[in-house]
């Protein structure tokens, strides 16, 4: 357990600036995903906290004391790699006991702790099985056990579910988390599943070509996302062009026969903005209740959880997710109104 | 291409290829138990050119002469090869590229070519023949075969564990001995076998080279050549078939132990398996 603070990292391969400074610190304990989609430069961030790769500016602080010069041998940070990286020339219990034999601890104890590294991954008795025999999920749940048995002041998880399929990840996720959270192990993960990253974090820090676009709990991500980008990324919300408008104190985002209330957090009455806003969010409504808008059907998709309603509000293209059997009622074409409150509408200044 | 008159006439060529191949090898061992000189005829069974061998012949002696020599050229192109194949990874690519080629060359530069170009060159310095010169040689022929047949190893393996091991707190030689070298183990073997094997048949180079007067005797090339100049003796079948004895067995110790073919020289990932 131990503080992370990482500063100013800058790292560039050759003329392609992959990290333009970035800075954060994550409380001892914390589970903090660093999302973005690929090459981001969030694995880059992995390999200079853990020493993998050495950053041309800026430092790496575990419980306050620079790190930014020792040799990864020497960090105590542990790594589980997007592809487990087991050694394939060792069983199970070889692979999970090499970091305890490295740090000289005696086989008895060895023995002992790798032990109960592989219960803790619910592998108990795996011990003499051949790493290249396991399925996917067992290899992970190895990777994990042979990253904590040298209990690391950090652990550092480079998308480590990528590579399993749907059912298995979503178990892996729980584990993963319940375990950290027993443990207490302090926890940076790396993933481009915004899913992933909202399901498992205390913090989520939002990447997106070399630098921080958000930072936050994975509500406040989520529901007041602080960028465009970060609109799009996370659950994909619909972009909506319109002008600032202002009404008996009231604020509007307003475009051609649509006019969305907003709360006011900037600009001016004119202003052309994008407001993000979810399709989740949306309601139906009678045409006349308070901040109705035309919303024109054009196709509805069953996604299983949920309805996938496609069409245009006003004149822009607009993508409704409605749960329920409402939904299934509707057919394509069908002209119907819809409301959304203005504490779930976020906008961006074109300015 | 799915006939099967097709296929059957491929199957036909297979064979006869095969034949063509192997037939005089096992000629040469029927010849090595044949009591009448020259492999001719009336095949009369004996085992006097096993006793010949094993007696009076001076093959056996050049035999083990060309042993030490192939061990000694072999041992040296693993370690200088499995070396420049571990730098080599650590080269931008188009540098690797670059050096590459020029490790490919002395494959392609006829042995002939190369044999009197290190003569000239030994001349030259004064030195001549010598058993040195004659290493020398040898070991610029087979050590290409080493450095392609290991980075090749690099090249298809998975490099993550190596990175792994260092952050469970191993130190770069640790972790070059614990992981890199079972890794490129396959490789090693295969380079190795390679350079003893092309060492072992190199007449044109240790022709050239060799010094007049080698304590212990001539290599088996050598002496072979040698030999037929001044009269061809029936105990080279016994030593022949002997060899070819040693080459299956050291196949299937091979497989055995878990190297195909293909994994031995690089051409498929071998011990690859999923997850990696």
């Amino acid at each position: 357990m131990a503080d992370l603070s990482v500063k100013g990292l800058k790292k560039s391969f050759g003329d392609h600036e992959v990290l333009k400074g970035v800075g954060f610190d994550v409380k001892s304990g914390d589970f903090l995903s660093l999302l973005g989609p690929s090459g981001c430069g969030k694995t880059t961030i992995l390999r200079i906290i853990c020493g993998l790769e050495t950053a041309d500016e800026g430092e790496v602080l575990v419980d306050g004391a620079d790190v930014t010069k020792v040799r990864p041998e020497k960090r105590n940070i542990g790594l589980v790699f997007q592809n487990y990286a087991l050694f394939p020339s060792m069983n199970v219990a070889k692979n999970v006991g090499y970091g305890l034999k490295m740090h000289k601890v005696p086989q008895p104890e060895i023995d002992e702790r790798v032990n109960e590294a592989l219960e803790l991954v619910k592998l108990g008795g795996y011990n003499s099985r051949r790493v290249t025999q396991l399925s996917g999920g067992e290899q992970q749940r190895v990777a994990l056990a042979r990253a904590l048995v040298t209990k690391p002041n950090i652990l550092l998880l480079d998308e480590p579910l990528s590579a399993l399929d749907r059912k298995v990840r979503a178990e892996m996720q729980y584990e993963i988390r319940n375990l950290q959270r027993k443990i207490g192990t302090t926890t940076v993960f790396v993933t481009h599943d915004q899913e992933e990253a909202l399901t498992m974090s205390d913090q989520i820090i939002l990447l997106h070509d070399g630098q921080i676009e958000q930072q936050g709990d994975p509500f406040t991500i989520y529901s007041q996302p602080a960028s465009v980008f970060a609109s799009d990324f996370l659950g994909k919300a619909n972009l909506l062009s319109g002008t600032l408008a202002c009404e008996d104190g009231v604020w509007y985002v307003c475009s051609e026969n649509v006019r969305i209330p907003v709360n006011h957090v900037g600009g001016r009455e004119g202003d052309t903005v994008k407001a993000a806003v979810r399709g989740e969010y949306f309601e139906f409504c009678s045409p006349e209740t308070e901040g109705a808008n035309p919303f024109h059907l054009e196709k509805k998709i069953f996604t299983g959880l949920s309805w996938k309603l496609i069409g245009t509000l006003g004149a822009q293209p607009l993508d409704i997710s409605a749960l329920g059997t409402h939904a299934g009622t509707l057919s394509e074409g069908d002209d119907l109104f819809v409301r959304i409150r203005p504490e779930n509408v976020v906008y961006y200044n074109n300015n | 291409m799915t006939s099967k008159g097709f296929n059957r006439l491929m199957m036909v060529c297979l064979w006869i290829v095969l034949a063509f191949m192997y037939i005089p090898i096992v000629a040469i061992i029927g010849m090595s138990f044949n009591a009448t000189d020259y492999g001719m005829f009336p095949y009369v069974f004996t085992v006097k050119w096993y006793e010949t061998l094993f007696t009076t012949s001076n093959l056996l002696p050049a035999c083990w002469q060309s042993i030490k020599f192939s061990l000694l050229v072999a041992v040296s192109a693993l370690l200088i090869g499995t070396m420049t194949a571990y730098g080599l990874q650590y080269l931008s690519p188009k540098t690797a590229e670059k050096f590459n080629f020029f490790m490919k060359l002395p494959i392609i530069i006829p042995w002939l070519v190369m044999s009197i170009s290190l003569l000239l060159l030994f001349s030259f310095i004064g030195s001549g023949r010598s058993y040195f010169a004659m290493y020398l040689g040898n070991l610029i022929v087979v050590l290409p075969y080493v450095v392609l047949l290991v980075n090749a190893r690099f090249l298809d393996m998975d490099r993550t564990p190596e990175a792994a091991a260092r952050l469970l707190g191993a130190s770069p030689a640790r972790v070059f001995l614990d992981v890199t070298l079972p890794g490129i183990m396959p490789g090693m073997l295969a380079g190795g076998l390679m350079a003893l094997i092309m060492c072992f048949n190199n007449f044109t180079l240790q022709y050239y080279l060799i010094p007049t007067g080698l304590k212990g005797g001539n290599t088996l090339p050598v002496l072979v050549f040698t030999r037929i100049k001044s009269g061809y003796q029936a105990d080279l079948n016994a030593l022949s078939a002997i060899i070819v004895l040693i080459a299956v067995i050291i196949v299937i110790v091979f497989s055995r132990l878990g190297f195909s073919a293909g994994s031995l020289f690089g051409m498929s990932g071998g011990a690859k398996k999923k997850g990696e």
